[in-house]
């Protein structure tokens, strides 16, 4: 009797499963053969090796060559490229300007924290593609056409073309960037002995830490050598090391300088504007889930305000920020998709056009879906590990 | 009392020498970029916005069929009337500020027949909170579950109408449906859909059975790990494709099964942080009076889950708000595809910088009223909790 | 011997906003002496003994420690808080370091202690609260008795001059009260300076050399255990004992 009474229970379950599992095989077949009826009749069987075809299309902008007789795999990696490099620009300044505006959220001055406050609060409630679209129609296509560019340091050249620091137009943003000058193969190797003597700096700073116990801030001092050291080692190269380059107006085109168009600058300020936003709230919560009478003890012991913030409320804080961030950053990612709806060639960006010129709907829709999947599950996996390693013993 | 203030000056914003130094720089700031604003906002024609008015709220929905979406708005006004006397025991600041908003509209420079509709939406406000006080008392409860419940069908039914062009409620395609109409519309009925399909995720995620558990699992990470408009593309040009050449689901269907679809691995994840955060002590209560799993899951760990997470679940409406803005990528006119198509006529060149301001506003009074509201009811809830202690 | 004065508190007086927490309070502490302040809740009791390291700041009266004054502005508060030990009653242990780490963390990072002569006085201070086996745990592995004994030993290892409990039993169970306050005994027996805020009045009757009765932010009644727990002058004072003694 025992005995039945296992086997019914788990019979059910498998013959549940079964049910379950067979249920939904019918449904994907039968969505699975509509699809490939359908694209028969458009004379279109699925398969991949349309993606060694050219592309015949031509992209904005690239990190690596393209031109329209490009495969379209390349112009899937062009814009791969172009989503990973906005990305983790975008991730790096908002983090910095909403770690500044988390610490105003906790500032004691009432216009500061207040300030932040309305920041937050107005940008957390409207959506990001108003966010985009307001930077690309109102702002960046609100400046004047290239022949009449806003300046910054204007100056005519020898050749009578005008130069500037700075052009603002409809276009973008062109603004002077240093190259490589004479200097540079010399200043080169002051570089690399600023790193050798700020890492072997570093390793002394730990070492002595190692000794007395007091663990100092070896990544801070370090960098601040290297700057120093690289500040002395350009004043010192006879020649210039770097060269600024001054975009200069050609007719209808600059030459020179570094490029900006409106479209990224709308997707990048638009990203770091809303995602700080989001960042400064995780950043306020991390820093005041950490419990005052945890400070009261510190403090108690003698430890100052410095040593207080450092050894106790930030380790604490980090733990309590850190899966919150980890979102954030995935969502940087996937709102670059977003680029689609001012034109800036993003992964999903291309893969629409492509769609468009291939009719290729089912195989681009997964290509994209599985590229966007592993950027997500490997970085998830990556601050899940780092996250289980932060987090406190419990009983 | 001259002390008190300068007491508080001193203390918020004065009281160091650093302090002082940033309350001069920030007020300087904020001066100089407020001057700019109000500048700007003198020195730009605000036309565009009064003359697409109709356009922006309700897209191209026939005006002589407008009445319809005053009575569902009237409806509307009456079972949120009903549900503030749930909230707390008195009038509350929200409250009547909720009920002042339409009224102080119909101050503004409307046409007198949307003027008097406004004053009726506020009388409607009123006297809903007044019928579940005094008249309906105890069952508002459930004219408030039923009320809610049947007002997503009535609305889709009243607004697209369903008999002939002489009939009284003329059908109107969903084509004509637009602006903050459309908005709405597809974000309410995405949290109630989104919310079925990911409790159903939440509990498959739950189950014992690995297949299901799998699954839900393999279902759920997959969607949160793709961005939303790759779903709304996957609902646009895939779903026709993949159901049977007889049925041609609508552009809209096609939009809200994405935003549905992505939503619904969100809820999943928010439910199930409902449930880790249930006691234990719960399921065990449950078994020892003798329920099975299921009775014991429908009648005791549900209704408790559910109270648990409504917070979160009118907070995600704030996030379906805003991102119902993407289906203007795929050619729909809500609010936002609406404000391109007014960018696209050359009578309004160079206006998208009022269009776009007015949208946020529009934005912003939506969500932060839906996140105000959460946050009335969570203090409501605990205030029920502390009740029930005593 | 006992006429070292280690704290002097003269018409002390603290609000918190409009409410007059500590309505004047006047007592002279002696070195080595054990004081046991009782009272009701709310009597403003914690909150004196918080003004004592400047967690909380006093806006009248005078309160000098060792010779030195608490005012406002007051410079090296860093230093004259590591002479003065304070034990929580919600522990506040550092949950994200070990037990040793705790104790070594002050001693190393305030009083620039070396790494090892820290090492072996938490070891030493750990032997002597009886746990030296859980130095290499984490807080949120033990229970509450033993974290409130590495509390008391994280305190000791800045040698403090004067050692201040805020209802450090209150929190535990009742199996634990006695682990943590037998290691006060010993701390008492051992001429420490002791200000003890509790509602244990086994331990006053034990080791008090006073006992201070505080009610609605006064000073009612002070004396020997013997003077208040058995002949209370004042009123107040005879019906918070009855309240709290069962006879």
């Amino acid at each position: 009797m025992h005995l039945t009474k296992f086997n019914d229970d788990r019979v059910i379950k498998i013959a549940g499963q079964f049910i379950f599992a067979a249920f939904l095989i019918m449904i994907m077949s039968s969505m699975y053969g509509n699809t490939i009826a359908a694209l028969t009749k458009r004379g279109m069987l699925p398969g991949f090796k349309f993606l060694s075809l050219a592309a015949g299309i031509d992209i904005g902008e690239h990190l690596i060559s393209f031109n329209n007789s490009s495969s379209n795999l390349r112009a899937i990696v062009v814009g791969l490229l172009n989503t990973l490099s906005i990305s983790i620009l975008a991730i790096v300044f908002s983090t910095a300007l909403g770690l500044f505006i988390g610490l105003c959220r906790l500032s004691k001055n009432w216009l500061v924290k207040n300030i932040a406050l309305v920041y937050i609060e107005v940008i957390r409630n409207i959506p990001l593609l108003v966010l985009l679209l307001f930077w690309y129609r109102a702002v960046f296509m609100g400046l004047p056409h290239i022949k009449e560019a806003i300046t910054i340091g204007k100056f005519q050249t020898s050749d009578g073309f005008t130069g500037a620091r700075l052009f603002f137009s409809n276009r973008g943003m062109v603004l002077a960037w240093p190259t490589i000058g004479t200097g540079w193969s010399s200043y080169i190797y002051i570089i690399i002995g600023a790193i050798a003597i700020s890492v072997i700096f570093g390793i002394y700073l730990n070492y002595r830490g190692k000794i007395t116990g007091r663990k100092p801030m070896t990544l801070v001092w370090s960098f601040l050598l290297f700057s120093i050291l690289c500040f002395i080692g350009w004043l010192l190269t006879p020649e210039a090391p770097l060269v600024m380059e001054y975009p200069q107006l050609k007719g209808f085109n600059t030459t020179g300088g570094l490029s900006i168009s409106s479209e990224w600058g709308s997707l990048f300020s638009g990203l770091i504007l809303y995602t700080s936003a989001f960042i400064a709230e995780a950043i306020r919560a991390g820093i005041q889930g950490v419990d005052k009478r945890q400070v009261e003890a510190a403090r108690s012991l003698g430890l100052n305000s410095f040593q207080t913030t450092r050894l106790i409320v930030l380790p604490q804080a980090l733990r309590i920020t850190i899966p919150p961030l980890t979102s954030i950053y995935l969502g940087v990612a996937k709102n670059t998709s977003l680029g689609v709806a001012i034109g800036f060639p993003d992964l999903f960006s291309v893969v629409g056009t492509l769609i468009n010129q291939t009719g290729r709907v089912l195989e681009l829709i997964l290509v994209v879906m599985v590229i966007y999947l592993t950027l997500s599950l490997s970085t998830s996996l990556i601050m899940n590990i780092y996250n289980r390693r932060i987090q406190l013993e419990e009983k | 009392m001259k002390n008190k203030y300068f007491e508080w000056i001193n203390n918020n914003l004065l009281n160091t020498w650093y302090n002082t130094i940033i309350t001069i720089f920030v007020s300087f700031f904020l001066f100089k970029i407020t001057k700019s604003m109000i500048l700007w906002f003198s020195s730009v024609s605000w036309e565009v916005i009064p003359r697409n008015l109709k356009l922006i709220l309700t897209g191209s929905y026939p005006v002589g069929e407008l009445w319809r979406i005053w009575v569902i708005l009237g409806v509307a006004a009456f079972l949120a009337g009903v549900s503030y006397s749930l909230l707390k025991k008195g009038i509350t600041g929200t409250a009547l500020f909720l009920i002042i908003i339409p009224g102080s509209f119909a101050f503004l420079n409307f046409s007198s027949g949307s003027r008097i509709w406004l004053i009726i939406l506020s009388i409607l406000q009123i006297f809903g909170y007044l019928f579940a006080r005094y008249i309906a008392g105890e069952k508002s409860k459930t004219v408030i579950i039923i009320g809610w419940v049947l007002f997503l069908p009535f609305m889709y039914l009243f607004i697209s109408g369903f008999t002939s062009s002489e009939g009284i409620l003329p059908i109107v395609k969903t084509n004509y449906w637009g602006g903050l109409l459309l908005s709405m519309l597809i974000s309410i009925t995405s949290i109630i859909f989104s919310f079925i399909i990911g409790l159903m995720l939440a509990l498959g995620r739950r189950s014992e059975l690995p297949v299901i558990k799998y699954f839900s699992i393999g279902v759920i990470e997959t969607i949160r790990g793709v961005p939303l408009i790759t779903l709304l593309f996957l609902g646009y040009l895939v779903l026709p494709l993949a159901l049977p050449s007889s049925v041609t689901p609508g552009v809209l269907i096609r939009a809200m099964s994405g935003i549905i679809l992505f939503h619904s691995a969100y809820m999943a994840e928010s439910i199930r942080g409902g449930f880790q955060g249930l006691p234990k002590t719960q399921y065990e209560a449950a078994y020892a009076m003798n329920f099975n799993k299921f009775q014991s899951l429908v009648l005791i760990i549900l209704p408790q889950v559910i109270k648990n997470i409504i917070p979160i679940l009118v907070n995600s409406l704030t996030g379906m708000v805003k991102d119902t803005s993407l289906i203007s990528i795929i050619g729909l006119l809500d609010l936002v595809g609406i404000s391109t198509a007014i960018a696209a006529n050359p009578k309004y060149l160079g206006d998208s910088p009022q269009v776009l301001l007015f949208l946020s506003v529009i934005y912003f009074i939506l969500c932060f009223s839906i996140s105000q509201t959460s946050r009335k009811i969570e203090a409501g809830m605990n205030y029920d909790n502390k009740e029930a202690a005593k | 011997m006992k006429n070292d004065i280690i704290i002097e508190c003269r018409n002390l007086q603290k609000w918190f906003g409009e409410f007059n927490v500590l309505k004047g309070i006047d007592i002279t502490i002696n070195r080595g002496e054990v004081v046991v302040i009782i009272g009701p809740s709310g009597s403003g009791k914690s909150t004196f003994i918080r003004t004592l390291n400047h967690l909380e700041e006093h806006q009248k009266g005078e309160l000098v420690i060792n010779g030195i004054e608490m005012s406002h502005n007051i410079k090296n508060i860093n230093k004259i808080r590591s002479e003065i030990g304070m034990v929580f009653q919600s522990f506040n242990l550092f949950p994200h370091f070990t037990v040793l780490q705790n104790i070594t963390l002050a001693p190393v990072w305030v009083k620039k202690v070396s790494k090892e002569k820290a090492h072996t006085r938490a070891m030493e201070l750990l032997e002597r609260v009886g746990i030296a086996d859980q130095a290499e745990k984490y807080p949120g592995q033990l229970s509450g008795g033993q974290q409130q004994r590495v509390a008391i030993a994280r305190s000791l290892a800045m040698k403090p001059e004067i050692m201040l409990f805020d209802e450090p039993t209150s929190a535990l169970d009742p199996e634990m009260i006695k682990e943590v306050l037998d290691v006060m005994i010993e701390l008492a027996h051992s001429n420490m300076t002791l200000l003890v805020v509790t509602h244990e009045i086994g331990f006053a009757k034990a080791v008090a050399d006073r006992i201070v009765f505080f009610d609605y932010g006064k000073i009612i009644e002070m004396g020997t255990p013997d003077e208040i727990f058995n002949n209370p002058k004042e009123e107040r004072t005879k019906l918070f004992l009855s309240q709290i003694l069962d006879g």
